[in-house]
């Protein structure tokens, strides 16, 4: 083992506490305590490490050998400094948040427990420096953060849980083998390696090796997005959020997704590196997720929901500014930097708003916009920190969001004057881009003034409700919220600094000249500006839209939404479940092999039956004979032992039906058998 | 010595298990119990001291000049033989606390013991005839586990093992025969002992008995279409009992089979023809069929059973790739199967033992009942499902890597996909034991919560298993140097 110890230390340390926090058994008080203490004592060590890795004569990775046989190993650069920092910040406001979320609830035990197996295995995965230890903790993550989805075990949420099972399960296999089949194509899976194998592949022309590892690209992107929540495996997502504790929504959504896109940009940036096809697969499929989510979210009335729904199009929007690296080639400078910031501020973004909705849930227990309506308009401090967030995911000027969405629209604008025959299609994706962007502006707004603006119904449920928020909780949502106006109001720190910072992704690092179009970046430009101003106005539009359409009663100040989705319309109630529970099962049992097992079985059964029969007879009648003849017993009564032996090969009970049925079919083989010796015996007779 | 060691290996258990039928005062339970332990223990360092140290060989018998019964050990039997011990020592003190209620149990450890020896007696044989000698007896005696109960079922399955069994031996006779035409020899060497130039012209002969003999050695290890006893012959079995047959005794079907192949026909004299073809979908029909019925299946020993039909089939892909990285993950397969398909054997014995339950339905919040026994279940299901950092997932890299890499055309590819399929439908139905256990529901009534953990003879050894299904999976690497080198004896 050589490199940063501190890297083995970050893993470890969370499973450490974890035995810690069963051990604290019952006392409640003291759970929590170790688990808060335990993700600062998280948080020391990764400064730690980062210490260690950025020195001048730092050591930024570590090899573990003999695990799993093949040895672990981990790096601690540039992108992964900033989201080690993401996740440590995330995890402590979630976990800061939860004390008071849960209150008295049972379970927490497990809760924490799981809560910092998944800690680990998301480090993990951010600080892995070759795919298949990335897999190892994706896996890890994967199945820890079942707890979460299926933690409150209502009937809802156990429905979800099993629908992220099967998503996690199933794409977890599936990139297993798409590592498989790369690992057979390049003999690596070091990331620092694979970008030139994998070019080398692409420069041989060898059209059986291109397609394997097109084939390799499309199953590493299933598992990858399954996680991320790539349509069409989104559906995880909007079931999922709405029934975990919110501090683990926040979670959810903010981080485990961005496993997802960390492998999304290994592919665009490692394997596929300038491969336009593959770019052009994960932009159409950023289209849609983007869109789709959108419109989702845009029709939910459920706080959670909402916000999952969002985090979709979210993900379609970083999906696009990933899709683009490939395409640009050496200027993809903007588009990466800003796929890579939209991460960051996504993860603040989700958090600071599932915070919010934890902190309203933990009173009052209700989602439901309908509920919910009117409940934030005396509680100040919540309004304005959720605003932020609202704000600063709709791309408004002066938030984070606004950076990495132009950022991204400019990576866009950029492609459509080199897309040649493509430039229409370009034109509409950048479109709907903007579109998508309005939308996000009047779902968050519909939230927005649902509960903080919105005058409540006079017999309103949670009257009477405590309305308490702690300190702490206020504490939790306020860091990644003063995060978002940081980096709103400086954004050349954000750019310059953290952009810069994750630009050196595995050996890619920027080069001069990328450098120097980040330097000169105008953000507040008009041309910047304008796209913004467009977005936010077709948000307007769609705003009032909602009000007009997806409302009625008392439309200006207290109205009542409506769902107006179609409940049936839901990919996977339609697709997925009959397919997997439904239909494969069911072709298996009564078409394909069941039907040949029993033909088979019948006619041996037939065959062997007789056959048994008559030996049965034979033997039975030679003794009968005997008794006879031979040993002169003339009573007629047959001995009981061997009626039972000769019955017993035509007896209709089931245990017999096997017997004889086993009983035939070895018979059958055994003449087989014996066939084969007698045509061996003749072979050597006629040699 | 080394000959005494080798002949101790064998004798010593099956004259320990004899003499559990003769001495009376070993009818006591707490008598019985400390004589079995010290007995399995002394066995396990026998059989460990005569393959680490001596190797060697002894030849018991010569019939002609070139038949004998002999034995020796070789790099084979170090990987079997150590399985073997480990598995036969833990699953045998978890026996101990099993069947304190059960009638006969000096009958049943008597041939429990035997059976060590027998086996033992597989994986040292020197050749062909010695083997199939062993394996034969390994049948026989290995019958009154499956009886153990006596009850009209176990009777009946009992017998469906003994037809299926003699059967596939039969089968495998007549490549014995073949072999030694063309050999002029039934001794074991790596490589194979065929003379290619007794064989020119009368290759697709012995190509078609080399087939049936694998199908007739895969009875044992549930190959598709000799499978079906071990449905049947599982659940009827005491637990302890339907481990070992699960964990190791379909394992001897998978010696044989190597020793046939990759010891006497030799794997170059197979490679490309239409037998490894057959082989390979053989494997890969019964894997997939394996796992699709346990998915079907509702009884949790018959569930677990199936699985067994379709993890042994996964070493028999690995095999018939014929390729050291496919060679690798299926002897990994071999070990890392046996501890977690013995450990899950023992967790449903565990259930069953503790509260009677027999089907999976019935195992709502029986992770707040026994919470220790239910993590071990937990944690043989990611093993072999094949979670990282879990056992399973490293054999199932292996084997996946090996067919890719083998040049076995299409099949390299579909082996993988129907690999990782079967290893959904393993999630699909290990892991909703697992949820059902631990997330009964919010309006689950826990106030008639008991703790029925089992005694600690039994949760000692799954929990040894359990924790050596993580350790295995994070260290392989000691288990693959012994494997490298099976695989350079036999210069695959």
């Amino acid at each position: 083992m050589k490199g940063n110890v501190f890297l083995l230390l970050l893993i470890l340390w969370p499973f450490v506490s974890s035995l810690f926090i069963f051990l604290s058994g019952a006392d409640k008080k003291r759970t929590e305590r170790i688990a808060l203490s335990s993700v600062v004592e998280e948080a020391l060590i990764a400064v730690a490490a980062i210490w260690l890795s950025v020195r001048a004569d730092g050591m930024p990775y570590l090899t573990v050998p003999f695990v799993e046989g093949f040895g672990l190993s981990f790096r601690l650069d540039g992108f992964r400094i900033v989201y080690l920092c993401v996740t440590v910040i995330m995890w402590f406001s979630s976990t800061a948040s939860s004390l008071q979320y849960f209150g008295d609830a049972k379970n927490n035990v497990r809760y924490y427990c799981l809560s910092m197996w998944t800690f680990a295995a998301t480090l993990g995965v951010f600080i892995s420096a070759d795919l298949l230890t990335t897999f190892t903790f994706f896996e890890i993550m994967s199945l820890a953060s079942y707890a979460y989805v299926a933690h409150t075990e209502k009937k809802e949420s156990m429905r979800a849980a099993e629908t992220y099972l099967a998503v996690a399960v199933i794409g977890g296999l599936v990139m297993l083998m798409g590592l498989l089949l790369v690992n057979h194509m390049t003999g690596t899976l070091d990331m620092s390696m694979l970008k030139k194998a994998c070019s080398e592949i692409f420069a041989s022309g060898d059209p059986a090796k291109i397609k394997a590892l097109y084939a390799a690209g499309g199953c590493i992107l299933f598992g990858f997005g399954a996680k991320a929540g790539m349509f069409p495996l989104h559906i995880w997502l909007p079931k999922a959020h709405p029934v975990a504790p919110a501090p683990a929504s926040a979670l959810l959504s903010g981080v485990l997704t961005k496993c997802g896109i960390f492998g999304v940009l290994i592919l665009v940036l490692e394997i596929f590196a300038e491969n336009f096809a593959f770019g052009f697969t994960v932009i159409l499929l950023g289209t849609v997720t983007m869109l789709l989510g959108a419109i989702l979210a845009v029709f939910s009335v459920d706080l959670k929901r909402t916000l999952a729904c969002s985090s979709v199009s979210q993900i379609g929007f970083i999906l696009i500014g990933c899709g683009l690296i490939p395409l640009l080639k050496e200027e993809c400078t903007l588009a990466m930097s800003g796929a890579m910031l939209y991460m960051v501020n996504h993860s603040l973004f989700k958090l600071t708003l599932f915070l919010c909705a934890a902190a309203i849930y933990m009173n009052c227990h209700m989602l439901n916009l309908n509920d919910l309506k009117g409940y934030g308009r005396d509680i100040p401090l919540l309004k304005v920190m959720f605003a932020v967030g609202a704000l600063g995911i709709s791309g408004v000027p002066m938030l984070s969001g606004y950076v990495s969405k132009t950022l991204i629209h400019e990576g866009l604008v950029e492609y459509i004057h080199e897309a040649g025959s493509l430039a229409p299609l370009f034109k509409t994706i950048e479109i709907l881009f903007l579109v998508s962007g309005g939308m996000t502006f009047a779902y968050m707004m519909k939230i927005f003034h649902a509960i903080f603006v919105d005058r409540p119904d006079k017999d309103c449920k949670y009257a009477g409700k405590d309305k308490s928020i702690s300190a702490l909780t206020y504490v939790s949502i306020g860091i990644p919220a003063a995060l978002i106006l940081l980096f709103g109001t400086a954004p050349k720190l954000f750019v310059n600094g953290v952009a810069v910072l994750m630009g050196s992704f595995n050996t890619a690092e920027y080069e001069h000249h990328q450098l120097e179009v980040l330097k000169g970046l105008k953000l507040f430009s008009w041309e910047n500006l304008k796209g913004s101003l467009i977005s936010l106005g077709i948000g307007t539009v769609f705003f009032v839209l909602i009000r007009l359409w997806l409302t009625e009663g008392d439309r200006r100040k207290s109205p009542v939404y409506l769902n107006r989705w179609p409940a049936k319309l839901d990919l996977e109630e339609l697709v997925y479940r009959p397919l997997l529970t439904g239909f494969f099962p069911f072709i298996f049992r009564h078409l394909c092999v069941d039907r040949i097992l029993k033909g088979i079985w019948k006619c041996t059964m037939a065959v062997g039956e007789k056959l048994g029969m008559i030996l049965g007879n034979t033997f039975a009648g030679i003794v009968d004979l005997m008794r006879v003849h031979v040993f002169k017993d003339l009573e007629k009564k047959r001995h009981p032992k061997l009626d039972r032996m000769k019955r017993g090969y035509i007896k209709t009970e089931i245990y017999y039906k096997i017997v004889s049925g086993a009983l035939s079919f070895s018979l059958m083989l055994i003449c087989i058998g014996l066939t084969g010796t007698l045509i061996y015996l003749l072979y050597l007779m006629f040699r | 010595m080394s000959a005494f060691l080798i002949l101790s290996s064998i004798l010593f258990p099956i004259i320990a298990g004899v003499l559990l039928f003769l001495i009376r005062p070993l009818k006591e339970d707490k008598a019985r119990n400390i004589y079995v332990g010290c007995m399995l223990l002394l066995s396990s360092v026998i059989t460990l001291c005569c393959l680490y140290t001596a190797g060697g060989s002894v030849t018991l018998w010569s019939v002609t000049e070139n038949v004998s019964i002999g034995l020796k050990a070789d790099g084979l039997s170090k990987i079997f033989g150590t399985l073997m011990s480990l598995m036969f020592t833990v699953v045998g003190f978890y026996a101990m606390g099993y069947m304190e209620h059960e009638e006969n149990k000096n009958r049943f450890f008597a041939f429990y013991m035997m059976v060590f020896g027998v086996l033992n007696g597989i994986y040292l044989s020197s050749n062909l005839l010695t083997m199939y000698l062993f394996y034969e007896m390994m049948t026989l005696i290995s019958l009154p586990l499956v009886l153990h109960e006596l009850t009209e079922e176990a009777i009946d399955a009992g017998k469906k093992y003994l037809y299926y069994s003699i059967a596939g031996a039969f089968l495998s006779l007549v490549a014995i025969f073949l072999i030694y035409t063309y050999a002029g020899s039934y001794s074991f060497t790596g490589g194979g002992i065929v003379d290619p130039s007794k064989v020119a012209g009368h290759e697709n002969l012995l190509l078609a008995f080399v087939l049936l003999a694998i199908i007739g050695f895969g009875c044992k290890a549930g190959l598709f279409p000799l499978h079906d006893w071990l449905p049947t012959a599982h659940p009827v079995a005491p637990a302890p009992a339907s481990a070992v047959l699960s964990g190791v005794i379909t394992k001897s079907g998978v010696i044989a089979i190597i020793r046939v192949v990759f010891y006497s026909v030799g794997a170059d004299f197979i490679r490309g023809t239409w037998v490894q073809y057959t082989w390979i979908i053989l494997t890969l029909v019964t894997v997939f069929l394996g796992s699709m019925m346990a998915y079907l299946e509702k009884g949790l020993k018959k569930r677990l059973a199936y699985s067994s039909v379709s993890q042994v089939s996964y070493v028999l892909f690995g095999l018939s790739t014929l390729h050291p990285l496919g060679f690798l993950g299926a002897l990994l397969h071999v070990i890392f199967h046996s501890i977690i398909k013995d450990d899950l054997f023992l967790v449903a014995g565990a259930i069953i033992h503790q509260t009677g339950v027999t089907v999976v339905d019935g195992l709502k919040a029986i992770g707040k009942h026994m919470p220790i026994t239910i993590w071990g279940f937990t944690f043989a299901s990611l093993a072999l499902v094949g979670i990282p950092p879990f056992t399973g997932f490293v054999s199932k890299w292996f084997l996946c890597s090996g067919a890719l890499d083998a040049n076995i055309g299409a099949a390299g590819y579909i082996g993988p996909v129907v690999l990782l399929v079967s290893a959904l439908l393993t999630a699909g139905y290990l892991l909703p034991i697992t949820i059902d256990g631990f997330f009964p529901g919010h309006d689950f009534d826990t106030s008639g919560l008991e703790k029925c953990e089992p005694r600690p003879i039994m949760l000692v050894p799954i929990i040894i298993l359990s924790v050596l299904a993580l350790v295995f999976g994070m260290f392989p690497g000691f288990i693959e140097n012994g494997i490298m080198n099976v695989i350079s004896e036999i210069g695959l």
